[in-house]
């Protein structure tokens, strides 16, 4: 060959290595824009955003969006967002070309009139041309569709870079998905903590608490027997001294506690010792009736000691038909006789 | 994505045809899904149709080719066949053809429609397409493909040749065999594919503007008769031929005249057009069109650079693809009829400088009447005195 054959040749493959690394850098910038608005968007929907913006200086496509598997039909992709009204209503039902795409492929349309799965999308738009890149991960099916109205306006170059970015924007993505995942897992997991630690502070509390009403309850026991304690003083007589006021709960208690107590120790006679009790007013009159008659329904009798003068005089003016002593003493003495 | 060639020298075209699809399924382990036929026009185009369909071949796109085809096995020069299967079940590929009648244009866009339709893939834009046709209207049918597909699409293939431009070529599919046509292949294969596409001639200083022409005839130049202004380019190459008019292909090889179509970083690349005949009346005919306004530029060439060109080509399109050969399932050539019949006793240096660049991968070569392929830039072209070589990745 002359020399200058061969020089041309090598200029030649020189323009050609050149044609070449400017393909490449193409690509590795492509790439890089869109990692940065992956990386820099932070979580998956905010990605779809910045990916349609970052991407369209490289792919030129006039509208796009992120196509999702339909919540309603698993068999229909529809954008979640787009800058195009044509591409908000698409409902791409699945078929042959859907399935390659989200299969990995990326692939140009030169003409939607002609493709079946999208003749819609043009009949009703002046979309004539389309680019779809594959952007599925192992937790969510999705592509890119960018589109433009002229037709044939995408070609192999576009695909090869659009190609290029897709398979390692998809590996960014999975991670990313992952993190996410990850990341709400350890916020459900902090969650639970937290929600374990509330129940047990809560359980601990119910305890203390349940441990109070015991208390309470026990305590309320002693004071309604102090109030009106039940003592036998003789083979089947008993003597209740009231203390401090007796308003219906504690009538309703003394009275349980009383007929209780004649029936478990057949009991005969029972005195109720008003000693220490300072009302007088009408309706402990009432009050003083009704356990006297539920103490005769048992069989037994009720005899009334240590009456103060105003109870007495109440006590003369209602029905009440009882024994009555001016001490307890009187009347164990009078028993006992 | 899975690749074999044969070739058979087989004189019956039904036995030749057994032979060399029975070994393409053999290495494939299956019947091919595409099927590029490349065949001397020994062989009958419908003896050839008829074989093919016979066999079970799929998808076939046929042409004939000057003399034979060549291969990893070696070149055939004297009326063989040869045979490009590929199997990909995870691509389409989808084969239409179509008579130029008097529109060229419209018949490759019939062609390409018929191919996209058969590969099931409307609407999507094909890796690359295969293009076939008669000689004298391929760029008519490179616009009538781009017309729907744009430019984005590298068109790589050969015209239809025979043995001595007696206009005895032939395109097939296993639908038809035709005369005057174009036959089309959109492949949407599974893998990867990158193609170069180069003259192999350096510019002289030689210059001139076209001011007649009618298609492919170069009436005048800056007012001069072209026959005149080429001889006296080329000191006296085809002096003998002039006053009577005639043949003059072997003598203007060497001397292509070229056209610019781009550059890259300052330097200039050109497709070229052959001058096949000179008229009486001191025009050239080319196998390639000429307008009214082009600026024409004497190519020079060596024999020595066409014995080695082909494997520089083979080169360039590995390195396009980021390829090394075991990355390649296999690889198509396109070479001018007009360079092989010029180094005719030194083919077996071209088919060596292919073996030692694509080391172990199978190709088929044949030999065209016009190439067309897709420059650096990404312009596709038919030019003359063309080389293309088309690798296809394994994976």
């Amino acid at each position: 060959m002359s020399n200058d054959e061969l020089l041309r040749e090598s200029v030649s493959r020189l323009e050609q290595a050149l044609a070449a690394e400017r393909s490449r850098r193409d690509e590795a910038e492509a790439t890089l824009a869109g990692l940065r608005c992956i990386t820099d968007a932070g979580d998956l929907a905010a990605t779809d955003a910045a990916l349609l913006e970052g991407l369209q200086p490289l792919l030129r496509y006039q509208a796009a969006a992120i196509l999702l598997r339909s919540r309603e039909d698993g068999e229909v992709f529809a954008a979640t967002s787009a800058d195009h009204p044509a591409l908000l209503t698409l409902r791409w039902r699945s078929g042959p070309l859907l399935e390659r795409v989200l299969g990995g492929q990326t692939v140009a349309l030169f003409d939607l009139r002609r493709t079946p799965e999208l003749a819609a999308l043009a009949e009703t738009s002046d979309i004539r041309s389309a680019l779809c890149v594959p952007l599925s991960t192992s937790t969510r099916a999705a592509l890119l569709l960018g589109v433009h109205d002229q037709p044939a306006f995408f070609t192999q170059r576009q695909v090869a870079l659009a190609q290029g970015f897709a398979q390692t924007a998809t590996r960014v993505l999975e991670n990313l998905g992952a993190r996410e995942h990850l990341h709400r897992r350890q916020i459900a997991e902090e969650q639970a903590a937290a929600l374990a630690r509330t129940n047990a502070a809560l359980r601990e509390q119910v305890a203390t608490i349940g441990a109070q009403l015991d208390t309470i309850h026990a305590q309320q026991a002693q004071i309604q027997r102090l109030r009106a304690p039940v003592l036998q003083v003789g083979p089947q007589t008993l003597v209740v001294p009231v203390v401090g006021e007796l308003d219906q709960e504690a009538l309703v208690e003394i009275t349980e506690t009383l007929l209780h107590a004649i029936s478990e120790r057949r009991a005969r006679r029972v005195i109720l010792d008003l000693t220490g009790f300072e009302s007088a007013d009408a309706a402990i009159a009432d009050r003083l009736r009704s356990l006297a008659r539920a103490i005769a329904l048992l069989g037994a009798r009720c005899v009334l000691t240590g009456l103060r003068p105003a109870l007495a005089l109440t006590l003369s003016d209602s029905a009440l038909e009882v024994m009555a002593f001016a001490t307890l003493a009187d009347a164990v003495a009078a028993i006992r006789d | 994505m899975r690749v074999a060639t044969a070739q058979s020298h087989e004189s019956s075209t039904a036995s030749a045809i057994r032979a060399a699809f029975d070994a393409i399924v053999d290495e494939l382990g299956g019947a091919p899904d595409w099927l590029l036929v490349q065949s001397a026009i020994r062989h009958e185009p419908e003896a050839l149709r008829s074989a093919l369909v016979s066999v079970g071949a799929r998808r076939v796109h046929g042409a004939s080719s000057c003399l034979g085809v060549m291969s990893q096995a070696g070149v055939d020069t004297a009326g063989g066949l040869g045979m490009f299967g590929i199997r990909d079940a995870r691509g389409s590929f989808g084969v239409g053809m179509a008579a130029l009648d008097d529109d060229p244009a419209a018949a490759a866009g019939a062609a390409l429609q018929q191919a996209i339709d058969a590969a099931d893939r409307q609407g999507e834009l094909p890796a690359l397409i295969w293009l076939s046709a008669s000689p004298g209207h391929e760029e008519a049918c490179i616009a009538g493909i781009e017309a729907m597909l744009g430019q984005g699409v590298p068109i790589v293939g050969g015209s239809a040749a025979d043995d001595s431009v007696a206009g005895d070529w032939y395109l097939l599919t296993l639908d038809a065999n035709l005369g005057d046509a174009v036959v089309v292949t959109a492949l949407y294969p599974s893998t990867a594919l990158h193609s170069a596409f180069q003259s192999g001639y350096a510019p002289t200083n030689e210059r001139g503007r076209v001011t007649a022409s009618e298609g492919r005839t170069l009436i005048s130049v800056d007012g001069e008769p072209a026959a005149a202004v080429y001889d006296a380019w080329t000191d006296g190459a085809i002096a003998a031929a002039r006053p009577a008019g005639g043949n003059i292909l072997a003598s203007t090889t060497l001397f292509p005249i070229g056209r610019r179509v781009g550059e890259l970083a300052g330097v200039a690349y050109y497709r070229l057009a052959h001058p096949e005949s000179v008229t009486p009346e001191g025009a050239l005919r080319l196998f390639a069109d000429v307008a009214v306004g082009d600026e024409l530029v004497l190519m020079r060439g060596t024999s020595e650079a066409l014995r080695t060109r082909a494997g520089r080509v083979a080169a360039d399109a590995l390195a396009l693809a980021r390829l090394r050969p075991n990355e390649a399932a296999g690889a198509l050539v396109i070479f001018c009829a007009g360079c092989m019949l010029t180094i005719r006793d030194e083919l077996d240096d071209v088919v060596a400088s292919l073996r030692e660049v694509l080391d172990g991968v199978p190709f088929l070569g044949c030999f065209t009447f016009g190439e067309q392929g897709c420059f650096v830039g990404g312009e596709n072209c038919h030019g003359n005195l063309m080389i293309s070589v088309t690798v296809f990745a394994k994976a």
